[in-house]
């Protein structure tokens, strides 16, 4: 008894002490979507994506048409600080702001020329903004790009309609992917060049155009795609990822008629498509000509591809099969990796002088886009794995080149190696100096298991 | 407690309860002057004193009887109602009246005839004008005789009561359908039914200043902790009150906590429940007209086993037992105040497209979320409440009204959201899982608690909410027992049959907790499992 | 002289429930901060040195069993001697539960609640302890077990989340050491979350088995070495060692950086109130382990009324801590001067003990 007298003055003094956070949910304007851009008038701007409940198929208890709004509101602040900017949106909101919900902080491509770390110190020390939130660039107008009526299955329900891609596929090459606390990390710990999606919106689609690279934190330069794709499979070890190249049998090379056969790498330029592979499958099954589309779908088409498989031996005839003559003697050949194992051997030959010997190793698959009707032997599959290696490291030579001397960014992360071997050393110097001197070699080796079928 | 302690809690007791001081001034103490008084030996002096003292009742009945074979004159006295009057004629007044045999003037005329007249299976002689008159209120039946002043009783009350059927409150699927009655006899018999141990004791003891009702006290000698019985009937002996109707009354009457919510005995009507309780060492109390008993200690776990666990398989038994403890009792308690932490504090924990759904479902409600919760939560009470006092015919008409209509009208007046309804219709039904009803007014009292946290600091709230309940229930304690035991670290073994049931070979003991005599409920290794056993694996 | 049991288990559970709230509220920070690189070292270090109190405290209850602190000090110093060597840790054990409520109030202000003021939460926490601590010691030993029982499936959750963002090579090196943290103020403080065996000395009178006490406190040191490497090792491999070291609560800003799940999109919220449990509870053993020194030097027949005196004392003092760095700095302080004045007067205790009565050997049961 004694003891519940005082829990209830305890309790009755709790319930002096006010609810500071309640607020209802209705008084409340949920933000999907932070946007930082540089200002007109002032430095820096403040989109705010902010999802209108109003407008959602969840109410069902509409009101008046027309009563409504907007789906989406994007509010833009102009200011000196970030706070000045949100202070000015919370003027102009009939309602409290609530980061909860944020799911992507999206920078422009101005803004990130011009340095990103302000923009992440602010959002990662402001509380009730999530860390696991991702960092987009764009070079799309912010409130466009929040407003656009987007035209993909997502419609606008979650307003996640940017990170839908990001969070669909975890694991798929071709999409960078970073979240806030990484972002801040590589900031302040300098283990490494930050690597951010750059997106592109267009009529209500969103495409993911590569990346771009950062020095510190300024932006500094963009990735294609496919040097992205293969920046994420060494440093990340992402897979899946499609490779096509040029196969010449074993038996054609005896016969020494195409001694200087160099297999030539089949860019793949549609990589934007793949990312929206929803809307794209009715397209490609319309044209279902060029051959590269049928390769592309590697993230979102996974696991169809999957289910193709398992249901045995019947292929799909009208598709890719027939662009290629069997007895043509170097034969367009893809292969659908599956796993990669990727090892970082770094060694210290001198003082501020490392050596980075990479090696990386694929496994896969022929993927269904090659002849069904050829037989390959064990020869034939020695010979692939020798040739695909060979043209996946000239490919990844050419990229390291150009993050390394080109752009000068140690998007591989290799600092974070470099670091615990000597780190007096490390803590000394400016890896960013010692950097582009790195001998990197890459190696790679190939396996294929087989085909699909 | 000596003087000083005294002077120095005085401060304390007249800061805090003040109203509990005079509660406790002893009451004063008549059977001390008390005199016993012999029966008059006349008949009509005796026939006066029982109705003047029972202020001539109407079922009060008095027979002469003059038998041809005696001197003396008699008089039967009873109470209509209460006694067997066919019995009465029968191996009473008919042999009274019919024999033939002379009795020796000389011996004791009353015993004499109870030894060889009268044909009834009991009977005793008593001195006393209270004694008979107790047994006369008992439903016994009064033999005078002339001249004499003692008096026969004759044991051949019988009460009306229901014959043995199924209990209402706890409804099975398996096991004995045989439910407890509101008479002493018929629970007796039915105890001693189930368990044929000599070592098995029925003391029995009388309660109530007034009622003077019949409480057995069962308890299985060398398994029951001693001191605790004694402790068991020394707290009904002090127990001085008019009258006790319920068992479930006499739990509240023994607590010592006055503002405590839960139920620190359990009440059962089932007879394997209750025989079972006294196998694990616990002690069960019944009382004459109630038809329940109790049974102290009980473990804040007793209420979430039913006795299909042991009836069906340990894994069905925890899978149950999980749906009905975590998810059931969880829910019932938290899933309102979850809804208020969701809805009015920072999104951003769960899901954002059901937050989406609870935004859009949110706008234009008139209320803030934790009225629309309170509101919907009282008339969810009250509907409630209101189907269980009514008649079954009109009771049905209540549910629809309250569940569909309200339900459906509230959402469309914008009274509640329609995740608010799901929210109370869980709740609602949740609430039913639990397994013994007696824990049911507690869980719906705490999610208010609940709420009125989540109301403060959301889902923080909800934990500081969740560690009082739990401190304040540890702190609880049954008869030395403490309220957690079994389910907390001090008898690891006991742990077994808690929220996970493990195989009966893993709880051949009685729980250690209960500290019974005898430990060991099953020999498990003397088990031997034939080719013709259920399993052949 | 107070009638309450404890059995051994679940003087091991209060235990762990010091490391499971002091690894979430303040140790990492003060680990992260000892050190440029390698806290495997430190954490070590203050494992081993805590052993050193920790080993005689064992030994001494081995060798008083069903006696705790106070009447050993008042049987081999006298009373007066008694009260006065003891009376410090009872202070500690009072000013202890203020600074972590303020530290726990900051980590629900900071993850969850970020409008309400700490002073609040502070007042709340304390007010909560405070009432489990007037229910008596059984109760607190109890409601921990219950509470240990929750969180322990949520640390599993937090082990298994956290994993698949770790980079090892951020935790390395291993080999090369940075002895730097010898003369860091933080490394002692760290020193504070090895002293939950405390408790054992104040409570030796009501557990049950007390001769073998020493199988659950060496037992509790390892597990809880385990717990901090493994969370220490979480962070480092999540946020590297340049930015766990810029936080105070670095193991709170590791949850937040946890991938949604299936449906609950930040677990953080969940994982962090996770804490609160514990440190409730362990804040709650503190304080009536203090009240029950006290009412058993005044021989009050119920020590629990000193708790509501302590409450009114306490919330009036909560201003003093404020700021947060206030708090971190009682702690700063706190560790090191605990861990050796307790040291001191254990050797006291044992010199004393073995000056009067050599020959006696610990009992054995």
């Amino acid at each position: 008894m004694r003891s519940l007298t005082f829990f209830f003055i305890v309790l009755l003094f709790l319930l002096t002490t006010g609810c500071w956070d309640s607020t209802a949910m209705e008084r409340r304007a949920l933000v999907m979507n932070i946007g930082f851009d540089v200002g007109e008038e002032k430095p820096l701007a403040l989109v705010l994506d902010i999802h209108n409940a109003k407008q959602s198929d969840a109410n069902t208890m509409v009101g008046p048409p027309g009563a409504l709004g907007p789906a989406v509101i994007a509010p833009r602040t102009e200011g000196t600080t970030i706070d000045e900017c949100l202070e000015e949106q919370r003027r102009n909101m009939p309602r409290r702001i609530d980061f909860g919900l944020a799911s992507a902080v999206v920078i422009t491509e101005d803004a990130a020329r011009e340095g990103i770390f302000p923009y992440l110190s602010w959002i990662f020390f402001h509380p009730n903004v999530r860390n696991n939130s991702y960092v987009i660039v764009t070079s799309t107008d912010l409130q466009k790009l929040f407003t656009e009526e987007a035209r993909v299955v997502e419609g606008t329900m979650g307003g996640a309609l940017l990170v839908s891609q990001l969070m669909a596929d975890r694991k798929t090459a071709a999409l960078t992917r970073v979240n806030l606390w990484e972002a801040y990390r590589i900031q302040l710990d300098g283990t490494g060049s930050l690597m951010v999606p750059f997106v592109r919106s267009q009529e209500g689609r969103i495409y993911y155009e590569g990346s771009a690279v950062f020095d510190g934190d300024r932006m500094i330069g963009l990735l294609d795609p496919d040097e992205s794709a293969f920046v994420n499979i060494i440093a990340e070890e992402r897979m899946p990822y499609l490779f096509t190249f040029d196969f010449i049998p074993p038996e054609v090379k005896e016969n020494g008629q195409e001694d200087e056969q160099v297999p030539a790498v089949e860019e793949r330029q549609e990589v934007q498509e793949e990312q929206t592979a929803e809307e794209q499958v009715q397209e490609d099954s319309e044209e279902g000509s060029s051959p590269e589309k049928g390769h592309l779908a590697e993230g979102d088409r996974e696991p169809k591809k999957e289910q193709k498989q398992s249901n045995g031996v019947e292929g799909r005839p009208e598709r890719e099969g027939k662009m290629d003559v069997p007895d043509e003697e170097a034969s367009r050949m893809t292969l659908r990796f599956y796993r990669v194992q990727r090892s970082y051997d770094i060694e210290k030959i001198g003082s501020q002088q490392y050596e980075a010997n990479i090696h990386v190793h694929f496994t896969g698959m022929l993927s269904d886009a090659n002849p069904p009707q050829v037989r390959y032997d064990r020869d034939d599959f020695d010979a692939m794995n020798e040739q695909a290696a060979q043209a996946l490291e000239k490919k990844m030579q050419a990229v390291i080149e150009k993050i390394q001397k080109e752009l000068k960014a140690d998007v591989l992360h290799l600092g974070r190696y470099v670091r615990p071997i000597d780190i007096r050393e490390w803590e000394a110097m400016d890896w960013f100096d010692v950097y582009p001197e790195v001998t990197i070699n890459v190696s790679v080796t190939v396996r294929v298991l087989g085909a699909t079928r | 407690m000596t003087d000083m302690e005294n002077d120095r809690k005085s401060l304390w007791k007249t800061f805090l309860y003040k109203h509990r001081e005079k509660e406790s001034t002893p009451p004063p103490e008549e059977d001390d002057y008390k005199v016993e008084q012999v029966l008059p030996s006349s008949l009509l002096a005796a026939k006066e004193m029982l109705e003047k003292s029972l202020g001539k009742p109407g079922d009060l009945f008095f027979r002469f009887i003059k038998p041809p074979a005696l001197k003396r004159k008699f008089m039967i006295c009873a109470l209509e109602g209460l006694v067997d009057q066919k019995e009465l004629s029968l191996h009473v007044v008919e042999p009274l009246q019919t024999t033939k045999e002379v009795l020796d003037e000389t011996e004791d005329i009353l015993e004499a005839l109870g030894e060889k007249i009268i044909s009834v299976s009991q009977w005793e002689k008593i001195d006393t004008t209270d004694e008979a008159k107790n047994q006369l209120l008992d439903g016994n039946s009064l033999l005078f005789a002339d001249g004499l002043s003692s008096a026969l009783v004759i044991f051949n009350h019988e009460y009306e009561h229901r014959t043995v059927n199924e209990p209402i409150t706890e409804q099975v699927i398996r096991g004995p359908i045989e439910g407890f009655v509101e008479s002493l006899q018929v629970n007796r018999a039915l105890l001693r039914k189930h368990i044929k141990d000599e070592r098995l004791r029925l003391d029995s003891m009388r309660l109530g200043r007034r009622s003077r009702s019949n409480v057995i006290v069962a308890y299985v000698d060398g398994i029951a902790n001693k001191p605790r019985v004694d402790a068991v009937k020394e707290d009904i002996k002090s127990l001085d009150i008019d009258i006790v109707h319920d068992v479930a009354e006499l739990s509240v009457l023994l607590q010592k906590r006055s503002a405590n919510i839960f139920p620190l005995s359990m009440t059962s009507e089932r007879t394997d429940k209750v025989s079972a309780a006294l196998m694990e060492g616990r002690i069960a109390i019944f009382l004459e007209n109630s038809p329940a008993a109790m049974v102290v200690p009980a473990l804040f776990i007793d209420f979430w086993r039913t006795p299909e666990d042991y009836y069906s398989s340990p894994v069905l038994a925890t899978f149950f037992r999980f749906l009905r403890m975590i998810f059931g009792n969880h829910l019932t308690m938290m899933l309102p105040a979850f809804y208020v932490a969701f809805t009015n504090f920072p999104s951003g924990i769960i899901g954002s497209q059901l937050i989406m759904n609870m935004a859009a479902s949110r706008e234009g409600i008139a209320f803030p979320p934790v009225l629309e919760v309170l509101f919907m939560l009282i008339l969810l009470d009250i509907i409630l409440e209101a189907s269980q006092r009514l008649p079954r015919l009109v009771g049905g008409a209540t549910t629809i009204v309250g569940g569909l209509i309200l339900g459906q009208a509230a959402v469309q007046a914008k009274l509640a959201s329609n995740i608010m309804v799901i929210v109370v219709a869980v709740t609602a039904i949740t609430n039913l899982t639990v397994s013994n009803l007696a824990m049911l007014p507690a869980m719906r009292l705490l999610k208010y608690y609940f709420v009125l946290w989540a109301a403060f600091f959301g889902v923080a709230g909800i934990v500081f909410a969740a560690t009082t309940v739990l401190a304040y229930v540890g702190s609880l304690k049954s008869y030395g027992i403490p309220y957690l035991s079994q389910m907390s670290a001090i008898h690891l073994r006991d742990v077994f049959d808690t929220i996970y049931v493990f195989s009966p070979k893993m709880r051949t003991h009685r729980p250690r907790t209960f500290k019974t005599i005898d430990g060991q409920r099953w020999d498990s290794k003397k088990m031997k499992y034939n080719e013709d056993s259920l399993d052949d694996v | 002289m107070y009638s309450e049991k404890i059995s051994m288990l679940q003087i091991g559970l209060l235990m762990a429930s010091f490391f499971v709230a002091g690894a979430g509220l303040y140790y990492n920070g003060f680990l992260f901060q000892t050190v440029d690189y390698n806290p495997f070292v430190p954490l070590f270090s203050g494992l081993l040195l805590s052993f050193i109190p920790a080993g005689l405290a064992a030994w001494l209850c081995a060798r008083y069993p069903r006696k705790n602190i106070l009447t050993m000090a008042n049987e081999l110093v006298g009373p007066f001697f008694g009260f006065l060597i003891v009376f410090p840790l009872v202070v500690a054990h009072f000013t202890l539960p203020l600074a972590i409520s303020r530290i726990a109030s900051e980590l629900i202000v900071d993850v969850y609640l970020e409008q309400t003021p700490p002073w609040a939460m502070t007042v709340v926490l304390l007010s909560i302890s405070c009432w489990i601590a007037t229910l008596g010691t059984e109760a607190v030993a109890r409601t921990n077990d219950e509470h240990l029982v929750i969180i322990f499936p949520l640390t599993m959750i937090m082990f298994l989340l956290s994993f698949s963002d770790i980079r090892p090579e951020l935790t390395r090196p291993y080999l090369q050491v940075d002895f730097s943290y010898w003369i860091q103020p933080e490394f002692y403080g760290s020193l504070l979350l090895f002293l939950s065996f405390t408790i054992v000395l104040f409570l030796n009178n009501s557990i049950s088995h007390s001769t073998k006490i020493y199988r659950m406190i060496f037992g509790l040191k390892f597990i809880g070495a385990i717990y901090l490497f493994i969370t220490a090792y979480m962070i480092l491999g999540t946020l590297g060692m340049e930015m766990a070291a810029t936080f105070d609560q670095p193991l709170k800003v590791k949850m937040t950086t946890l991938r949604e799940t299936v449906f609950i999109e930040r677990i953080d919220i969940f994982l962090v109130l996770l804490w609160l449990f514990p440190t409730v509870t362990s804040k709650a053993v503190l304080i009536v382990t203090g009240a029950r020194a006290l009412g058993q030097w005044m021989s009050l027949p119920d020590y629990r009324r000193l708790v509501i005196i302590y409450y009114l004392v306490i919330i009036t003092l909560s201003p003093l801590m404020l700021p947060f760095q206030h708090a971190k700095r009682t702690l700063l302080y706190l560790g090191p001067i605990w861990m050796l004045y307790l040291t001191l007067i254990l050797l006291i205790l044992a010199v004393a003990s073995l000056w009067k009565n050599p020959q006696k050997a610990s009992p054995r049961r």
